[in-house]
């Protein structure tokens, strides 16, 4: 019997339809708690961030899975993610001094929820698709743009015009440069050797 | 074959647009270089992120209500001197404890984001910085680089408008100030808009928000120098919000000024940071090397 509740089950659909209200209502109600975890097992507060910001993402991912059922309590499923992708980056960053979460009350409820992820790997995918996202954000706004518009099936010719680029093979340098760009920043991030497959 | 020529190889390869004896030879050298492997798997990765516009959008969104959510509670978390080294970088700028929210400046004497004895507060513009990722028209334009880049061509590459935030709250008078301020900046109209910030700070001249963006607009509108007399006021001293950006825009501006070594000081100092900014003004640093 699912012990998800009503209130849990529509937080998880406006999560699901990129409601910011629902996110806002995320942190409010359980990013204490993950920060507190986070620095109770060698993490900072920029880590803890960064791992909420994740096991938001797999949340978010997971919520458009029309088959995807609840059946536990919300922050006991993100508790879940978050303690395994955080035991996953500590083991890879040689760092597994990790104390027990103290709250009993989700020591035992996490397990079955841990089996319910296609192994830990499934996580790590997400994690470091959130750090390129955090990379691409980090590019200037024109190679954003030239990225997205050329990913989204744009002819060059399109985004020459878009941008008022000089020419066809001058966006496409540019487009080469700013790809390089995104890739070295990524190989670059630590976090992306402790993340990589 | 250099580095750029391989990069250039691997989005012709993923794009599909390799044929017949050079697709061969690639893929040849796929398998006996793993190297090689790796960083087409990663440029395969990123292809994926980047088209995957919903989850951009969502990842934008979550960034958007954390930055929020920490301006209101991060103090209580304890979020203090790491919050901001996480925010501004470590460039040496001491915190002042300034306030992260209008509620604790009421009172203060500080306007952090505009209105002494109000409260003022902006919303995040996420739904642009979303939009941004597909499609948005931006003000800059790209000119080509021929030969060794000039400063206005440079200029011209980094430079596009900071957002305008999308609404406020508080006192109604200076509200609609700021709406009619931000609706001629996001159109376009710099010079009302710097007029109008300037209204603002003849009854406010504290306040940091009219500041920073009455220089922006001085910049957009071409008043450079007038623009670094403003935004010398947000980019130096203690920390702000803005300080990031003021910096990053300074730069651009004695850049496009062709005075090197003053741009460089602002630049170099930003890129001791972390985050986007700081990331820009490496970038650029290193063009003008």
């Amino acid at each position: 019997m699912s012990s998800s509740s009503i209130a849990d089950t529509d937080l998880l659909q406006g999560i699901a339809a990129g409601e910011a209200k629902a996110v806002h209502r995320m942190y409010q109600d359980y990013f204490p708690r993950i920060l507190s975890y986070v620095r109770k097992n060698n993490g900072n507060e920029e880590a803890a961030r960064d791992l909420f910001q994740d096991a938001l993402m797999v949340v978010y991912k997971k919520a458009q899975d029309p088959s995807f059922r609840l059946e536990s309590a919300l922050f006991t499923y993100l508790y879940a993610v978050c303690r395994n992708l955080w035991l996953k980056k500590l083991k890879r960053s040689d760092k597994e001094r990790v104390t027990s979460y103290e709250d009993g009350e989700y020591n035992g409820e996490t397990a079955g929820v841990t089996e319910a992820f296609e192994g830990d790997e499934e996580l790590v995918h997400e994690a470091r698709y959130q750090l390129y996202r955090r990379k691409f954000r980090e590019l200037g706004e024109a190679c954003q743009k030239i990225l997205s518009l050329s990913l989204a099936g744009k002819s060059m010719e399109f985004i020459v015009k878009e941008m008022s680029l000089s020419s066809v093979g001058y966006a496409r340098k540019r487009k080469f440069k700013c790809k390089e760009q995104l890739m070295r920043r990524v190989q670059n991030d630590p976090a992306y050797r402790e993340l990589a497959v | 074959m250099d580095e750029e020529q391989i990069y250039q190889l691997i989005e012709r390869y993923l794009a599909g647009e390799l044929e017949g004896d050079e697709l061969q030879e690639f893929e040849v050298r796929l398998g006996q270089d793993s190297k090689l492997r790796g960083e087409v798997d990663l440029a395969r990765e990123l292809n994926e992120v980047i088209e995957d516009e919903k989850g951009m959008a969502f990842s934008a969104l979550v960034v958007e209500v954390e930055e929020e959510y920490l301006a209101e509670h991060g103090a209580g978390l304890g979020l203090g001197r790491g919050f901001e080294e996480a925010s501004a970088g470590p460039d040496g700028v001491e915190s002042s404890g300034e306030p992260e929210s209008a509620e604790e400046e009421e009172g203060s004497g500080e306007a952090e984001n505009g209105v002494v004895g109000g409260k003022v507060r902006r919303f995040p513009t996420w739904m642009a910085i979303a939009a941004s990722v597909v499609l948005l028209a931006v003000v800059g334009y790209f000119t080509v680089l021929q030969g060794g880049a000039d400063p206005a061509e440079l200029y011209s590459e980094y430079y596009s408008d900071y957002p305008a935030p999308d609404a406020f709250r508080g006192d109604s008078s200076l509200v609609v100030r700021y709406e009619g301020a931000f609706e001629d900046y996001k159109s376009g109209k710099y010079q009302s808009a710097q007029e109008e910030f300037e209204s603002i700070l003849a009854v406010n001249p504290d306040d940091r928000m009219a500041i920073f963006y009455s220089g922006l607009s001085y910049q957009a509108a071409g008043s450079l120098e007038e623009a670094v007399s403003r935004l010398e006021q947000v980019a130096g001293g203690e920390y702000n919000s803005y300080q990031q950006a003021a910096r990053w825009y300074l730069g651009l501006n004695f850049v496009k000024q062709e005075k090197m070594e003053e741009g460089k000081k602002w630049l170099e100092l930003l890129a001791e940071g972390k985050g986007k900014y700081p990331e820009l003004a490496g970038e650029l640093l290193g063009e003008l090397d």
